[in-house]
């Protein structure tokens, strides 16, 4: 089953038409890769699909109901998460942030606590559980981010650029983490504009360029 | 320079003694000061906010007013104020005129501009991306609004301490509105001014000490919290 259905999106930023994809599907449980050289859309893409950014024309639909963007979209923003590839951590330590998406869910605090631990022990950040956010490295910020992704609970994540500007140590735990997600079934749509570490993943590649698909 | 030495060896003695009148003095500034920023960031902090999040028709125009307010001279408001709550004025039967409530009015209308453009530019920095984020990860209309919120606490705090210390050095209004009576509405400014021009001027010095010591201390804690 298609869970993203793309038909004739069109994005421009001014007048430069960036995005122009003609048609595109992602299957549930499935790894899809884009790749594409930097400025190739693939930010644009997922921060559509993520519902944050409104095409100028076409239709994007998930699970068979066009998106609706921005803030009236909140069903569809609480059934797929992105993880921006320069992710923003919030003020505080490492367990408020990774917390915040199951208590945007309505948890009480234990509960959200709870799973928000499930997902630092997940990425390997048990270590930085009390640790000031905005003290961590480029690496752990990342797979802070991650785990506040995953601790969200969505359906449906988009990666964006998972690895990038990582050290090889945090990186190797990323590409671990992903790993385990693809089987476990969750659908993943991840960028990247370095397809090699992605080898022994099963994934529908599509490649972007200038904004079309290839 | 006799008299100047003389002056400050007056005063720093009635500080050390917590003289009566320096301390009633003190205290009324203390607590106009307070009710009015208390006052003016109910109003201000949600102006503020609605300014840099929110986009509508004369939003610019919202700006430059509150922008140009915050040069309005004191003693116009003063006059406004008084104008609105002496006999003959539209409030006149309320009976405000010499009070400490007078005060606080003209104390809320000078911190409220100060205190909206303090906390729209300290939200309108916030990065974009809290708002992003917080909208991935599932938030509803209002917890995006106050997870912004959050991260510009600390410049919200700063906008309130930085009203606090404006409304407490400010003369004017406290002299037109409030009449100078004392134990009653004499703030320390407007005793600094009585007392300076009765040639008291050890007594000025003890005053202004202590004025300097709640400011100071004021803009102590808005670079404490703007640090950390």
């Amino acid at each position: 089953m298609d869970v993203f259905f793309l038909e004739n999106v069109k994005f421009r930023y001014e007048t430069d038409l960036v995005l122009d994809i003609e048609r595109m599907t992602v299957s549930t449980g499935e790894v899809t890769l884009l790749t594409g050289a930097n400025g190739s859309g693939k930010t644009t893409l997922l921060r559509m699909m993520a519902g944050l950014l409104m095409p100028e024309d076409g239709i994007i639909n998930y699970k068979d109901e066009a998106i609706i963007f921005g803030k009236p979209g909140l069903k569809h923003r609480r059934q797929v998460t992105l993880l921006a590839q320069e992710p923003y951590l919030f003020r505080g330590n490492v367990l408020l942030n990774v917390s915040y998406g199951p208590r945007a869910r309505g948890m009480n605090i234990s509960q959200a606590n709870k799973k928000a631990e499930e997902a630092i022990l997940k990425t390997r950040c048990e270590g930085l559980i009390q640790r000031d956010a905005a003290k961590l490295s480029g690496g752990e910020k990342k797979r802070v981010a991650l785990a506040r992704a995953l601790a969200a609970g969505a359906e449906t994540l988009l990666l964006d650029e998972p690895i990038s500007h990582v050290d090889e140590e945090n990186s190797e735990v990323i590409v671990g983490i992903i790993q385990e997600l693809a089987a476990s079934g969750i659908t993943l749509v991840v960028s990247t504009h370095i397809p090699e570490w992605t080898n022994s993943l099963s994934v529908n590649n599509v490649r972007l360029a200038y904004g079309r698909v290839v | 320079m006799e008299y100047l030495l003389d002056g400050f060896a007056d005063g720093l003695i009635r500080v050390l003694r917590a003289d009566p009148e320096v301390m009633r003095a003190a205290w009324v500034t203390i607590k106009v000061g307070f009710w009015a920023t208390i006052l003016a960031s109910l109003i201000g902090l949600p102006v503020g906010f609605l300014l840099a999040t929110a986009r509508f028709h004369g939003r610019g125009f919202a700006i430059t007013v509150l922008q140009t307010s915050l040069g309005l001279p004191t003693v116009v408001i003063g006059l406004l104020v008084y104008g609105f709550i002496s006999r003959r004025g539209p409030l006149g039967f309320a009976d405000l005129l010499f009070t400490p409530s007078a005060i606080i009015i003209g104390l809320v209308v000078l911190a409220i501009p100060l205190v909206a453009v303090f906390s729209m530019t300290s939200v309108a920095s916030v990065d974009d991306r809290v708002r992003e984020t917080a909208l991935t990860l599932g938030a509803s209309n209002g917890l995006v609004a106050w997870t912004v919120l959050r991260e510009a606490r600390f410049g919200m705090v700063a906008a309130v301490l930085a009203a606090f210390g404006r409304v407490s050095s400010e003369v004017g209004i406290a002299m037109m509105l409030g009449g100078n009576i004392e134990g009653y509405t004499r703030t320390l400014t407007t005793a600094i001014a009585l007392e300076s021009m009765k040639g008291e001027f050890g007594f000025g010095i003890a005053l202004g000490v202590v004025l300097l010591a709640i400011i100071f201390v004021t803009n102590f804690l808005s670079r404490y919290i703007q640090r950390s």
